[in-house]
């Protein structure tokens, strides 16, 4: 695994010009991403994790967008860079899954012709080089009997092929970065695990870096070298994925976790939902964004917003009061029957020392509060 | 937006302009609606107290004026042909095409509209039998009927006002059909069914006012599409007789004048119908399309 | 597939069937004799009924009906009593005047309408699309009988650059001079088309521009004008294509209007000859000719749709 920086995001601002006034929709994020690892951006919808991807990208409209900051790509700087230059990298370089392929897949194209486009704009391949490198690819992304599918409309097919069609229209022109934008919303539980499983390796084999964008803590557990939790366009906390599930800092990451439901709880288990409502991006409050929903809230957090410290190497968050060890979440700390009405109690058992939930392989965990699409 | 609840008619007033304020993206009907519909009401004024107005007699011509002048003081809008004001015949031929268009419609929307309400909400065999006539209705051009029907019945007004008000009825049906259908099945005409309100009550307090928009923006248009229809078969002279003037066979005048044929010109005989023509058509192009998209909750804002 | 067409074959000839039914008993309400016609003003009674019974006048409608029919499938639709041309023959020397203006009216309003319904979708709200908006709103309020002679006064009276009225050259004669005379036509016909067009095309592509398989091909590194052509056009030009059928009616009507205005020899022309001179016959002839075309192309149109869309062909 060749650790070459990939992609450098420095102080990145998007605001969108809407009749009501401008919102923010990402405020002053910061990242970094090597060849062949894995950045996992965490966070319900509305939190900016989406424009956040699309705008790295530089898929964001021009019209009504305001980006500032800094996006550098291997060394070039890509934000607002124009159209022409993004799309020489467009599929080469960057690829991005997106989210809901019945959406995304052009409806009255075939499938074979959706991924032979790439292939033979970008990389000159004839038609007949193009068809077999699609082919192969369809085998890859695991398609049975691609020869009969080449053909196919994607209303033809199921939900986890037409992601796996996506996955290789990404992977055609053999990309280093792929950003997978929510690749396993609304896919059946046990699909979902087979893409995640499917993209790990197709990462490996080919060296690649990922960005797993999600809401989904149990997604990104064991499948990310490091995880940015956001809310309300900013990163809240930062940290290699084992750190933050062990060690983690801010309250919101200690609600999500909480909210996801476990195997092992005992039937009929209340969901934890996080109560309250992400604040309007129109009018950022002046104080930190979560201390209306925040059970360990103080008159502080109303008036300043912290700012986003690196506390430890590589672990950075922004709380003025973050987690202590004791208050901490374990594995089991969830179990308990209690009311959802739970603010202002911290769920401690003291046991902080485990390997945060492992959550692995679970997957298909409810949304924290309401499923309005980011 | 904070509900206030008060009987104070102040505060309420003051809470809407405070909204309206600060919601820019609110829907109001705009300037040219207002332009645009106050021009259709000139018309109309202008049209009906005609013989009240000093104005020229429009049938007969002065021949102590100039033959196919230009517009002049005595003149405004110049002769035509006959020695006839322009202007006086322009007033008076509103008449034909605000009767024809207004009625046109108005007979369409009683023969075509209240049946359509009654079959769309009771469905059946004949909401079926109705709903398929009007394909079949439709699937002819309209215009060679009417072409047909005018020429062997009569020139009349009130027989053209019927006969196109007759032939705009599928369409008006069609409409009407779709929109109740829509409202039909929605909860709030059950509720009022299971009070046991009669048919023809659920249709005319719970029905129509909601689809009292679509109707009037769909009328509106309706009445221009008529006003071009008359105005067509003016043209070939299938409308109102001479020396009754309509814009349509002024224009019919004026294009035969145009080729020369008579010895003269008159391009004002073509120019000022056609405009008057363009404008009243585009006044009502616009009301209705204003009045629609202020209704039309489902308008999507880029 | 199959039968889905086969389904719709069916409903088509139902409908023929209706048409001519309503063509035939429309022509026979309509008041007027024709033996007077033939005979002439002159005629004494005995004559007219000499003639009403050659032509079997006197025999129930429904009977006259089948006779027509049958005569119909054999290729037969009567004569003139006037001209004495067979009406086949009278339809096949007209028809072409109105197929041509149809189609040049229609390349030009193509031609114009797509590529600024395009140009608009790329930015809607903006100068040109607000001004193209205008436009067509104002092109709406221009039917033939407004804008023929406006153009007529400028290009042919004032201008000189086109021939005026009743100066058609058919295509055999003269390829030249037949462009030359169908270039005002075509253009008042081309106007309302171009508006139909250009509305459904633009707001079409501009909902199509938002989905999400648009921002997939993006980031595919399409160019725009790809994106435009290959991935927006086709699933647009599948609402244009829906109502395409419902506007033939009345380009239909529009070719009919254009061509009295222009005082072209074609169809509409030859139907209100026939029409004030009540030849009865003839007027059947042309109207139920009429009817099964309209009927013909609103199915063709329909097939083309389950081409274009392969979703519909499902049902």
């Amino acid at each position: 695994m060749s650790g070459r920086r990939l992609l450098e995001v420095e102080d990145l601002n998007v605001s969108f010009a809407t009749s009501r006034g401008s919102l923010q929709a990402v405020q002053g994020v910061s990242l970094t991403l090597d060849q062949g690892k894995t950045l996992g951006i965490v966070g319900e919808s509305g939190s900016g994790k989406t424009v956040l991807s699309r705008a790295i990208m530089g898929l964001l409209p021009r019209a009504s967008t305001t980006q500032t900051g800094s996006v550098r790509y291997d060394g070039t700087e890509i934000l607002n860079a124009p159209n022409d230059q993004l799309r020489k990298l467009w599929s080469t370089h960057i690829a991005m899954i997106f989210q809901d392929p019945m959406t995304s897949l052009n409806p009255v194209q075939r499938i074979g012709n959706q991924i032979t486009e790439p292939l033979r704009i970008h990389l000159k391949l004839s038609k007949d080089e193009a068809k077999e490198t699609a082919l192969s690819l369809l085998m890859q992304v695991g398609i049975p009997s691609p020869v009969e599918r080449y053909d196919a409309y994607p209303f033809q097919l199921s939900g986890g092929m037409r992601q796996r069609v996506m996955i290789a229209i990404a992977l055609a022109c053999a990309p280093r970065l792929l950003m997978a934008d929510e690749p396993t919303t609304g896919l059946d539980v046990t699909v979902q695990a087979q893409i995640l499983d499917l993209l790990g390796k197709l990462q490996h084999d080919r060296d690649m870096a990922m960005v797993l964008v999600t809401h989904d803590l149990g997604v990104v557990a064991t499948r990310t070298d490091e995880i940015i939790v956001m809310y309300a366009g900013n990163v809240v906390e930062r940290a290699p994925t084992n750190v933050l599930f062990k060690s983690m800092a801010m309250p919101y990451t200690e609600a999500l976790l909480q909210s996801m439901p476990r195997i092992a709880d005992p039937s009929h288990t209340r969901l934890k939902a996080i109560e309250g409502r992400p604040p309007d991006l129109l009018h950022p409050p002046a104080g930190c964004p979560f201390a209306p929903r925040c059970p360990y809230v103080q008159s502080r957090c109303w008036e300043e917003k912290p700012p986003l410290v690196e506390a430890a190497p590589g672990h950075s968050y922004a709380c003025w009061y973050p987690l202590t060890a004791a208050e901490r979440p374990g594995p089991a700390s969830s179990s308990e029957p209690s009311d959802s009405s739970s603010d202002g109690s911290s769920s401690s058992d003291g046991s902080d020392g485990t390997d945060g939930s492992a959550p692995s392989g679970r997957t298909g965990q409810s949304e924290p509060t309401e499923t309005v699409q980011a | 937006m904070s509900s206030v609840v008060t009987d104070d008619l102040a505060e309420i007033k003051e809470e809407i302009a405070a909204e309206e304020a600060a919601d820019p993206t609110r829907k109001k009907l705009g300037w040219l609606f207002w332009v645009c519909a106050s021009f259709i009401v000139l018309v109309a004024l202008l049209a009906t107290f005609a013989s009240l107005l000093p104005l020229p007699n429009p049938d007969l011509g002065n021949y102590s004026s100039v033959q196919n002048g230009g517009p002049s003081w005595s003149h405004w809008l110049g002769t035509d042909d006959l020695y006839r004001d322009i202007l006086s015949r322009l007033i008076y031929g509103a008449r034909i095409s605000l009767v024809v268009g207004f009625g046109g419609a108005l007979i369409g929307l009683v023969l075509g509209g209240i049946p359509a309400m009654y079959s769309a909400y009771r469905r059946g065999r004949v909401d079926t039998v109705l709903n398929t006539t009007s394909y079949v209705f439709l699937a002819f051009p309209a215009i060679v009927a009417v072409i047909a029907i005018v020429s062997f019945w009569g020139h009349a007004l009130w027989k053209i006002t019927l006969i196109i008000g007759l032939f705009a009825a599928p369409l008006i049906y069609r409409i009407v059909r779709a929109s109740t259908l829509s409202y039909a099945s929605r909860d709030f005409v059950l509720a009022a069914k299971a009070l046991g309100a009669s048919d023809t009550r659920i249709l005319a307090r719970e029905i129509l006012p909601n689809i009292m928009p679509t109707i009037v923006s769909f009328g509106l248009i309706a009445v221009a599409t008529i006003i071009v229809l008359e105005g067509s078969l003016a043209f070939l002279g299938l409308s109102v007789e001479p020396p009754t003037p309509s814009w349509g066979n002024m224009l019919n005048e004026g294009a035969s004048l145009l080729t020369g044929a008579k010895g003269q010109t008159n391009p004002w005989l073509v120019i000022f119908p056609a405009t008057a023509m363009f404008l009243l058509l585009f006044c009502l192009n616009v009301v209705a399309d204003k009045l629609r998209a202020y209704f039309d909750v489902t308008e999507i804002k880029l | 597939m199959a039968r889905y067409i086969a389904k719709r074959l069916v409903l088509l000839i139902i409908i023929i069937i209706f048409v001519s039914v309503a063509v035939f008993f429309l022509v026979h309400l309509l008041p007027g004799n024709p033996a007077i016609t033939i005979l002439g003003p002159n005629a004494t009674p005995a004559n007219v009924a000499a003639v009403n019974h050659q032509l079997g006048l006197n025999k129930p409608l429904i009977d006259q009906y089948f006779i027509w029919i049958s005569h119909v499938f054999q290729g037969n639709l009567g004569q003139s009593f006037t001209t004495h041309q067979s009406t086949t023959t009278i339809i096949a020397q007209s028809f072409p005047i109105d197929l041509e203006l149809i189609i040049f009216s229609q390349i030009i309003a193509f031609a114009i309408a797509f590529p600024m319904a395009m140009t608009s979708a790329r930015r809607p709200n903006k100068l040109f699309d607000q001004a193209s908006n205008g436009t067509t709103f104002a092109l709406l309020a221009l039917p033939p009988f407004v804008i023929a002679p406006v153009l007529v006064l400028l290009f042919a009276v004032h201008w000189h650059i086109f021939p005026g009225p009743a100066s058609y050259v058919p295509l055999t004669q003269d390829f030249w001079s037949n462009i030359h005379t169908m270039v005002l036509p075509s253009i008042v016909l081309a106007l309302g088309s171009i508006v139909v067009y250009f509305r459904l095309l633009r707001n079409d592509l501009i909902s199509t521009l938002q989905e999400d398989f648009i921002t997939m091909a993006r980031s595919k590194g399409l160019t725009d004008r790809r994106i435009m052509w290959r991935h927006a056009l086709r699933p647009s030009s599948i609402s244009l294509l829906a109502s395409a059928g419902v506007t033939i009616s009345s380009l239909i009507a529009g070719t009919f209007i254009v061509e009295l205005l222009l005082q072209m020899p074609g169809l509409g022309y030859q139907l209100i000859s026939s029409i004030n001179q009540d030849d009865y016959l003839v007027v059947q002839g042309i109207t139920l000719f009429v009817a099964v075309a309209i009927v013909l192309i609103n199915f063709i149109f329909d097939f083309l749709f389950t081409i274009v869309d392969p979703r519909i062909a499902r049902e």
